[in-house]
């Protein structure tokens, strides 16, 4: 991979933010961005233009299908990779995420120490 | 995790996981107390949805930060809370009671501390061991080329299962993961269905299958169709084997290099092994000396790659004992870092006169002891490397390995065991360089140091004895079995297919003598033999293995080509594989 991996994440709770940061901010093929709510999710992607952007599912205001959703409307992200984080991974749950248009799902909780590996298996999937 | 080391990154994991774990009391009563407020009917229904969501977070944190009881408390407090849509309405007494015992669990488990991380298993210790793994899967729908392929691999140690085409390697691959595929372009299923299908699993998967591409076609199409399925590498038939081999290794690799050894001197035990501790912290592996006098002792039997001494000793000052390590001709060169609280320039001048490489003063923060450590053990295993080993082939070179053989004589002089050692000459290898040029030749002596590397084991020594001459030492090994063993050597390197450099295949062999030490023997003499046995083999037409008899008694040949058609089944014999 010859540029890295820009990501997105999005969760409006500080101690996983701090963590997602540190499982990700040391990978040198990923460049993390964290923010805190869909809003300011949806205030960055344009500049930012992510290779993948994770949401938290359940998010005061704005949750992550809502978010998606969002995205959606605008025409540059009508195609930007988004996977759901989250503890909703029965297998119907899953296809509910997919049915919305998620590249993946990665459950919670996740083991910090591989994180990474988990996030780009997820681009994989869509990119190959 | 390719920048920062797994220690360190768990040492910084175990801190937010601290961290975690100690603001969890007042989070608790935080929810408390809005829990409070809002049974005694003191607040709304929009403070309820604020209340689960609290608890929503929680429940989605604890595990992650390895406290998966309390994230399994919170989740059964958060579907608690769900079921309660209007808090306007009074709880019953069942409510209450199924409330405050998830309130209570929470609680308990709040005040069990994370489960230690060396505990949990990584999926690289979960994962099959790919040191072992050795099987490789070649999907090539030309029969005649999968079995050219299959036993040119062979000969590098590697097992081989050849499938025809995509269907039958979709089949084999739901149920064993090789070490690495190789795969054809063209398949019968399509011109790149061979990519494609590994494209397809690992989409499906999710995880890298470590492959190889071979093709015929250079084209771009291809090209992109390789770098589509993430093809580790892309070869251009006919495959050269040697190249092959040496991407195929570093694709199954995972060992982990040895750890750096160091060696800490300090009368201070408690610092001595706070110190140790933040090495091994970083996977440096430490020893420590406290009292001066056992020095002599460990160096010996630690045989550090550097030495992090203290300044200021009772019994001895640091640069009297660095004196001390450097009369031993075999620590002239190891780094010796003083650590001291001095920083005056005299003391610091006496101390470089010694052979000093550099002042850590204390007090020193861990990463700056872990960083100045293994940067200079580094450089200093890289230096001892090399001027132990051949560049072209990182075997030993002649000196190492003749120095090599002195000890090795004189050990098995004193225990009586049974060595063995073998000289191999690449037959008409000037013909080789004539005719393809010199990096064609250099690659063919790579990929005879590739192959014996692979088929001894790790007690053997080899080294690279002159051009084109390679010696192996065979520890513990019959003369019978040592000529078995090269000879099945000899069978493979001839079958090894290497490529000028228009693209022509083109094979070697090579030519061996092997001499059993007997006692009592030098190992200059022991030498002498085994190059009196390998002239025997070249003058009797080469590409042959010949024994040399005990002394006085005449050399006698032992193979002849027919006699060695039968293969050799060198895993009969534990293989190391390197």
């Amino acid at each position: 991979m010859a540029q890295p991996l820009k990501v997105l994440y999005v969760d409006d709770e500080a101690d996983i933010r701090n963590i997602v940061e540190f499982a990700l901010e040391d990978e040198p093929d990923i460049v993390i961005s964290i923010c805190a709510s869909g809003q300011e999710a949806l205030s960055l992607v344009d500049e930012l233009q992510p290779d993948l952007v994770l949401l938290d599912v359940m998010m005061p205001a704005m949750d992550g299908p809502t978010t998606l959703q969002r995205l959606r409307e605008r025409p540059m992200h009508q195609k930007t990779p988004v996977a759901f984080v989250t503890a909703k991974v029965q297998p119907n749950e899953v296809a509910f995420f997919q049915s919305l248009g998620a590249v993946g799902v990665i459950a919670k909780p996740f083991d910090p120490m591989t994180l990474a590996d988990q996030v780009r298996a997820a681009w994989k999937r869509h990119h190959g | 995790m390719a920048d920062a080391s797994i220690p360190t990154r768990l040492r910084k994991l175990e801190q937010l996981r601290a961290e975690y774990h100690a603001q969890l009391p007042r989070r608790l009563d935080d929810l408390e107390s809005r829990w409070a407020a809002l049974s005694s009917g003191h607040a709304d229904a929009g403070q309820l949805e604020e209340l689960q969501r609290l608890v929503h977070g929680l429940a989605g944190s604890a595990g992650t930060f390895g406290m998966g009881a309390l994230g399994q408390a919170a989740r059964a407090l958060e579907q608690a809370l769900g079921g309660l849509d209007d808090v306007a309405n009074a709880l019953d007494a069942q409510e209450r009671a199924s409330l405050a015992s998830a309130f209570a669990a929470l609680h308990e488990q709040a005040r069990v501390p994370p489960e230690p991380l060396a505990m949990r298993a990584t999926p690289a210790e979960l994962g099959p061991d790919d040191d072992e793994n050795r099987l490789l899967f070649v999907i090539e729908d030309d029969a005649q080329q999968a079995e050219n392929m299959a036993a040119q691999l062979g000969a590098f140690g590697w097992e081989v299962r050849s499938l025809p085409d995509a269907t039958a390697a979709r089949a084999a691959l739901q149920d064993t993961t090789p070490a690495a595929v190789i795969v054809d372009m063209t398949l019968p299923e399509g011109l790149h269905a061979g990519p494609e299908m590994i494209g397809g699993i690992e989409r499906s998967t999710g995880a890298h299958l470590p492959h190889v591409v071979v093709s015929s076609r250079w084209d771009w199409p291809s090209r992109l169709a390789a770098a589509r399925s993430g093809a580790d590498a892309y070869f251009v038939k006919p495959v050269d084997i040697a190249a092959l081999t040496d991407r195929l290794d570093i694709l199954s690799r995972r060992r982990p290099p040895k750890p750096y050894r160091v060696l800490i001197v300090e009368d201070t035990a408690i610092l001595a092994e706070h110190y140790a501790q933040v090495l091994s912290d970083a996977g440096i592996e430490a020893r420590i000396v406290v009292e001066a006098p056992r020095l002599l002792d460990t160096l010996a039997d630690f045989n550090p790659e550097l030495v992090l001494m203290d300044l200021y000793m009772p019994a001895c000052t640091g640069i009297e004992a660095a004196r001390v390590v450097r009369q031993d001709p075999k620590f002239t060169s190891v780094p010796i870092v003083f650590l001291s609280t001095e920083s005056g320039r005299t003391q610091q001048l006496a101390a470089m006169q010694t052979g000093a490489d550099d002042f850590l003063e204390k007090p020193i923060s861990d990463s700056d002891l872990v960083a100045a450590v293994s940067v200079r053990a580094e450089r200093f295993r890289t230096l001892a490397a090399l001027i132990r080993q051949d560049s072209l082939t990182g075997l030993l070179n002649h000196v190492a390995f003749k120095l090599r053989l002195d000890n090795e004589v004189a050990r098995v002089d004193r225990s009586k065991a049974s060595l063995a050692l073998a000289m191999l000459d690449i037959d008409h290898f000037k013909q080789v360089n004539d005719t393809h040029g010199h990096p064609v030749g250099d690659r063919v002596i790579h990929g005879l140091s590739q192959l014996l590397r692979k088929r001894l084991r790790a007690s053997d020594l080899i080294g690279r004895y002159g051009g084109e001459e390679f010696g192996v030492l065979l520890p513990d090994t019959s003369p019978q079995i040592a000529v078995r063993l090269i000879d099945s050597l000899r069978e493979q390197f001839s079958q090894i297919h290497f490529t000028s450099g228009k693209g022509e295949p083109f094979t070697c062999t090579f030519s061996a003598g092997v001499a059993a030490f007997t006692a009592g023997t030098a190992a200059s003499a022991l030498l002498r033999t085994t190059d009196e046995a390998l002239y025997v083999a070249k003058r009797h037409g080469r590409n042959r293995v010949c024994l040399a008899e005990p002394p006085n008694n005449p050399l006698a040949e032992s193979r002849d080509e027919t006699q060695t058609s039968k293969p050799y089944d060198a895993h009969n014999r534990p293989v190391a594989h390197h």
